[in-house]
């Protein structure tokens, strides 16, 4: 196969990755691979589809091998960048999207990536500056519109995502994003059966998308308060990462002991009581908590229905 | 089929001739809690290495560091205790850090060990309910740790 055809390939990943068919667009690409192992351009879309499947280390080694390679490709430097991110390498990041951003500074989508980075750093000024410019440069852009909404959702000016996910969705009715960050609005104004029909038609199209996962998530915790407790632990505990984690596990099994010989030692017996209950009680809670919760979300899930051309 | 296996991604598992045998690492950090590290540390390291998974060098290291920085702190216990630096009744709470020490280093192998795992899964190979092995080794836990009358096996082991 010649150069073609490892063209040919990555469309067809690209085409699978569309449809949220990432493991599918991982073996074209390794078969590209096979065919050329020193195409920059398949190394970093390899990377983008690893990430999107969270293997976070194997999309490093193939961002960077798309990096050595030929650097300044716009890809590679587009792929290392989100996976810098997603490693919490920010500073990394934003050194790659800086040469991305010498190199292509038109491309609406670079400016986007600039407002992710933004977000990441807790700076909701750039975040939205970017956005704003990558609108600049495509006023239709419905992926830019809906990125719009949702930094207009987590600033709290719901009338302003409301409008930003219209226009995306004028544009173009299926738009994944767009839908999401509509059922986030309805979600907001308390309109829980249209946000659902939003997430289930967004998870229709792709039903690994990970943003209408955690809507229907959201909307599931919403019904059941004690879920929404677990839901939001698990939220938590998600952004943390994993050595902050494990803190935070064992810091409360440390508190728990510590009080129990504590109370031991005051002689407190119904105090030991309490507080080996609470402890057990808790470790239930997060044991059970995220079985019950995935399968409330699979028989949610039960009901949607692929489209045809899935 | 030769251009797919063309191609290798740096964390896909290689897996061994015992890849049949391997389970989910859950049960391997609950093993390490109900039964102790005689059971769990060369369950951790069958495992890592039955799966071919990719970190399965520093997964075995991180379980070999678990017994070493148990002696470690029940060293520095027993010195700081003789040298009348610790009252009595400290020395509950220094036990339940080195206890935390061991957990903290299970659970960091059960991290390491979950993506590989993980990826396990993904490729469809077999997977072992293993709950039956937890449960025996938390009865047999009381007669493993009283094979030896010290407390440096209990700690080393339990």
């Amino acid at each position: 196969m010649d150069g073609l055809g490892v063209e040919i390939l990555m469309s067809r990943a690209a085409m699978q990755a569309a449809h949220g068919d990432f493991h599918g667009a991982v073996r074209t690409l390794k078969q590209a691979l096979s065919e050329d192992p020193d195409h920059a351009g398949a190394h970093a879309m390899l990377a983008d589809m690893l990430l999107a499947q969270k293997r976070l280390h194997a999309a490093r080694h193939e961002a960077r091998v798309a990096l050595q390679l030929e650097p300044n490709h716009p890809s590679a430097l587009s792929a290392a960048a989100r996976v810098e991110m997603a490693h919490k390498q920010l500073d990394a990041a934003a050194e790659h999207l800086q040469r991305l951003l010498q190199l292509q500074p038109q491309e609406a989508v670079h400016h986007r990536l600039q407002a992710q980075l933004c977000a990441l750093r807790r700076d909701p000024a750039g975040r939205r500056s970017a956005l704003e410019h990558a609108l600049t440069l495509d006023p239709e852009d419905e992926d830019t519109l809906a990125a719009l909404a949702d930094e207009a959702l987590d600033r709290g000016d719901v009338s302003a995502a409301e409008q930003y996910a219209q226009d995306a969705l004028s544009r173009r009715p299926d738009h994944q994003d767009a839908l999401v960050a509509m059922g986030h609005v309805l979600l907001r104004r308390g309109d829980l059966e249209n946000a659902r029909e939003h997430v289930i038609w967004a998870l229709r199209q792709n039903p690994s998308d990970v943003g209408a996962l955690h809507l229907l998530a959201s909307l599931k915790a919403r019904e059941n308060p004690l879920l929404g407790l677990w839901w939001r632990y698990s939220t938590w505990t998600n952004t943390l990462g994993d050595a902050r984690q494990m803190l935070v596990v064992l810091g409360a099994f440390v508190v728990y002991r510590f009080l129990d010989i504590a109370l031991g030692q005051w002689e407190m017996p119904r105090g030991q009581e309490l507080a080996s209950f609470c402890w057990y009680a808790m470790v239930a809670y997060t044991w059970v908590g995220p079985v019950w919760f995935q399968r409330m979300l699979a028989k949610e899930l039960s009901d949607v229905k692929l489209d045809d051309d899935f | 089929m030769s251009a797919l296996s063309g191609y290798r991604i740096v964390d896909e598992p290689r897996p061994t001739g015992l890849a049949a045998h391997v389970c989910n690492p859950m049960w391997v950090l609950l093993a390490s809690m109900v039964a102790g590290l005689w059971l769990s540390a060369p369950w951790f390291i069958f495992n890592a290495f039955a799966m071919g998974s990719s970190s399965r060098v520093r997964e075995a290291l991180w379980v070999v560091a678990a017994p070493v920085a148990s002696l470690t702190l029940l060293f520095l216990l027993v010195v700081a205790r003789r040298a009348e630096l610790l009252p009595s009744w400290a020395v509950p709470y220094c036990m339940v850090v080195i206890i935390t020490t061991k957990l903290g280093l299970a659970y960091r192998v059960f991290q390491l060990q979950q993506q590989g795992y993980a990826l396990h899964q993904y490729f469809g190979a077999p997977v072992r309910n293993a709950l039956p092995l937890v449960l025996v080794g938390a009865l047999l836990r009381p007669k493993v740790l009283g094979l030896v009358d010290s407390v440096i096996w209990l700690v080393l082991v339990g």
